[in-house]
């Protein structure tokens, strides 16, 4: 299990409120409902309206889980126009976990972020080109391949 | 003298307007974890 890891609950509480609901009772139909949701493992990101500002699915070891909790967070602030807490949180990912699935995705929102704080600067093509070589095989890659024609 | 590890849990919220309350005075985002127990 992933939860009683000391790095995963660490994060959880550092980044986030956390509540749990059983998906298959009747108790939480309306959450459920509220949310769509369909198929768990389903972590979703919320603000504190209840917008849901980023989520994904399926089992995760902990060295992946904490990558994808930090990414997803940053995201999450990204969405929020919080820029500088999203360049901190994908830096945190490429620092502690620079091997991790999610660690392509990363470098594309980090130069995403540090464009939208700084929109003069060159950081979004620094760390395109840095993707490019660093995870040439990655979707993340594709996503930005226009940039190299 | 002998120390002992103190595992850290994760501090789950009652329910989800607990979170969402919690999460405005600390600035922080909610976390749903939607689980199968079987």
């Amino acid at each position: 299990m992933t939860y009683p890891e000391d790095t995963v609950a660490d994060a959880i509480n550092r980044l986030t409120v956390p509540v749990q609901y059983d998906s298959t009772v009747e108790a939480s139909a309306p959450v459920v409902e509220r949310y769509r949701h369909v198929w768990t493992p389903d972590i979703r990101i919320l603000d504190s309206e209840g917008y849901d500002l980023a989520h994904w699915n399926g089992y995760l070891p902990p060295y992946e889980f904490v990558a994808r909790l930090l990414t997803e967070t940053a995201f999450a602030r990204l969405r929020l126009r919080q820029y500088h807490d999203a360049i901190s949180l994908y830096e945190e990912v490429l620092r502690r976990f620079p091997t991790s699935a999610a660690a392509a995705e990363a470098i594309y929102f980090l130069g995403v972020a540090q464009y939208r704080a700084n929109p003069a600067g060159d950081d979004l093509r620094k760390q395109w080109r840095y993707l490019q070589s660093r995870f040439p095989e990655s979707e993340w890659r594709i996503k930005q391949s226009f940039i190299e024609q | 003298m002998t120390t002992t590890h103190q595992a850290t849990k994760v501090e789950w919220a009652q329910s989800l307007d607990d979170a969402f309350h919690k999460a405005k005075n600390a600035n922080k985002l909610v976390l749903i974890d939607f689980f199968n127990p079987h």
